[in-house]
């Protein structure tokens, strides 16, 4: 009996304590940020927390606006002589942005939320993207920060040059095996992704195009079976040298016929310089072609 | 007359344990609102503090308030109530087991709580659900590791550790595969919650986690008599007129909840549950009445500086908590150990 009273008082306990977080949780509901001042009409002060937006800022010519900016904006060069503001994915310093009182902030989605909780306006672009997104973001950025013109000049010159590619490349039958390696071993870019896009666009086929997610790891026995004509590594990934004395590597084509390139971070970035990557792709893939 | 003395100094001590622990937490509180990459002077602070209960006049930047009852305060009570609430499970589950290895990570009942979570955040279920699925799994892991460990109406120590490591493990697994079947917005969300810490420290996680915990570690507090005896064993408790099997259960339950709520805001944060109760056992002794809430001050206290130190020491960039707590906890606990060994109370 008294173990019996026991139990009840703590399921009544449990009860009662649950229903209170439940009736807390719905009072210290986190207040909205009033829109009619997001985007702000007049923007002065701009932080940009990923490498993306400070590159898409740049080429706006908005840079001197620019307040702040995430350790991982490199590029260009003259980004990582502002004011730091920590690291993009779930590192931001909120404080140090606060303290800067920015107009508005760019950011990855997955940082948005936690900026906007503290009345920020945000302003995010997703973690996945291809040729005609990042083209509709540096339209969006740049109706935001008052240069609708230059966006559209640099709309209208990444359309015509990836045109152009597309026309010189059409009559090409023969298209070379491609694997873009990521950061190790194995990992590499399908379906959805936009290097899987690049190595399409400019002519090759993609070693990973029946993979069902954007970024797979493949085993090693998988590639060496597919046998690619082309290998390219990206600029932070394994040293070329390394790749060629894999084991059981040396019978692929491209390392025989020496076909392994280093990419750029930039290249494969989801800004507009994705171009260049592309373009240097084409010729990688195509010499005969692009070399005459 | 010696058992009047004897309580007389167990009231004593009871005091001022309490006295220099309460007055500790209040400190750390108000010295840790000072610390952050952006410099309020301290006399300012006090005056914004002030300014939120009496009309004061302003004049200081409207952003020096969105840093601190914005960000500062919410994150710092954060941790608080989580490293007390920590402590006091880890504390409480030490003491029902007679193991000084004992903690709600060991025992399957914090991974299975991950679990509940990244399900909740896979399904999509609103945020305030959260909780309630951690604890669900919690509370029904602790109940199978312990149903699991028991042979023949006892608890081999041995056994119930090496189940809840194992139970810990597979759930671990599961996370992960969690992981990776979920969708681009969810894996985000995973492992934005797994990483844990208390970046993303907010009121409403305050508001929602502070009855929980607070219930829990009431509850815990009930069976501290309990708890006392089961430590000079398990047939002695019985002979004491302990019902050793419903405390047990009960304060499983309690702890389940405690711990399910920590993990449900702040991912999973390790060794605040295994250290402190150690220390304090080492400064306090074993008696549970004393050791129980001074635990829960001196967890709240420890995590709340780990934390600062996280935001602070490679500022503006930010340590997860787990590395200071680990950093900083273990060397010290070492020597602790190293000094008093006789006295760790099992």
């Amino acid at each position: 009996m008294e173990t019996k009273k026991k139990w009840l008082g703590m399921v009544f306990l449990i009860g009662i304590s649950f229903f209170f977080s439940h009736l807390l949780s719905l009072h210290s509901e986190i207040p909205e940020i009033k829109n009619e001042n997001c985007p702000p009409k007049k923007i002065e002060r701009i932080i940009s927390a990923s490498s993306i937006s400070t590159q898409i800022l740049y080429d706006l010519g908005v840079e001197d606006k620019i307040v702040g900016v995430s350790k991982s904006s490199l590029n260009p060069p003259g980004a990582e002589k502002k004011v730091q503001i920590g690291r993009s994915f779930g590192h931001l310093n909120i404080e140090t942005i606060l303290s800067l009182q920015p107009d508005i902030v760019f950011c990855w989605k997955g940082d948005a939320s936690i900026l906007k909780e503290k009345g920020l306006c945000v302003f995010f672009h997703k973690g996945t993207c291809d040729i005609k997104k990042i083209i509709e973001l540096v339209k969006e950025v740049g109706k935001i920060v008052g240069k609708e013109k230059r966006a559209e000049e640099i709309a209208e010159n990444m359309e015509m040059r990836v045109k152009e590619i597309v026309e010189r490349i059409k009559n090409i039958k023969k298209k070379p095996l491609v694997y873009f390696e990521g950061y190790s071993i194995g990992s590499t870019r399908g379906p959805g992704s936009l290097t899987h896009e690049l190595i399409t666009l400019a002519g090759g086929e993609n070693l990973a195009k029946d993979t069902k997610t954007p970024f797979p790891l493949l085993s090693q026995e998988y590639i060496i079976a597919k046998n690619p004509d082309i290998i390219i590594v990206e600029e932070y990934g394994a040293k070329i040298e390394d790749i060629k004395r894999r084991p059981g590597w040396q019978n692929i084509k491209a390392i025989k016929n020496n076909k392994i390139y280093k990419s750029r971070i930039y290249f494969t970035n989801y800004t507009p310089r994705c171009i260049e990557g592309l373009e240097q792709f084409a010729r990688w893939f195509h010499p005969e072609v692009f070399e005459k | 007359m010696k058992t009047e003395q004897f309580i007389i100094t167990r009231k004593v001590k009871f005091i001022f344990t309490f006295t220099i622990l309460f007055f500790g937490l209040l400190l750390t509180i108000l010295f840790t609102l000072g610390i952050g990459t952006v410099h309020i002077n301290r006399f300012l602070i006090a005056r914004i503090i002030i300014s939120k209960i009496f009309p004061v006049s302003h004049n200081w930047p409207s952003y020096f308030e969105s840093i601190l009852i914005g960000i500062r305060l919410p994150r710092i009570l954060l941790a608080g109530l989580v490293g007390a609430g920590l402590s006091i499970a880890g504390c409480s589950m030490q003491g029902l087991f007679r193991n000084p290895m004992a903690s709600p990570y060991v025992t399957g009942i914090a991974s299975s709580a991950a679990f509940g979570a990244s399900l909740a955040i896979i399904l999509k279920i609103d945020t305030g659900w959260i909780a309630p699925l951690a604890f669900l799994f919690s509370v029904s892991t602790a109940f199978l590791v312990y149903f699991i460990a028991k042979v023949k109406g006892k608890l081999p120590v041995g056994t119930l550790l090496l189940s809840g490591i194992a139970i810990s493990l597979f759930f671990s697994a599961l996370v992960s595969f969690m992981q990776y079947i979920a969708g681009e917005k969810q894996l985000r969300q995973i492992v934005f919650w797994l990483m844990g810490g208390l970046w993303a420290s907010n009121w409403k996680k305050v508001a929602v986690s502070l009855p929980l915990i607070l219930s829990g570690s009431f509850g815990i507090s009930f069976f501290s008599r309990d708890l006392n005896i089961l430590l000079s064993g398990e047939e002695d408790a019985l002979n004491l007129g302990v019902d050793v099997e419903n405390v047990r259960k009960m304060v499983l339950v309690l702890a389940s909840l405690i711990t399910a709520t920590c993990v449900a805001f702040c991912g999973v944060i390790g060794f605040v549950g295994l250290i402190v109760p150690h220390m304090m056992r080492l400064i306090v002794g074993p008696d549970h009445r004393i050791l129980l809430p001074s635990s829960f001050l001196a967890g709240a206290i420890f995590l709340i500086w780990t934390d600062t130190l996280a935001r602070k020491i490679i500022a503006p960039a930010e340590l997860p908590v787990g590395v200071i707590t680990a950093l900083l906890g273990a060397p010290f606990f070492l020597f602790l150990l190293r000094s008093r060994k006789k006295q760790i109370g099992f």
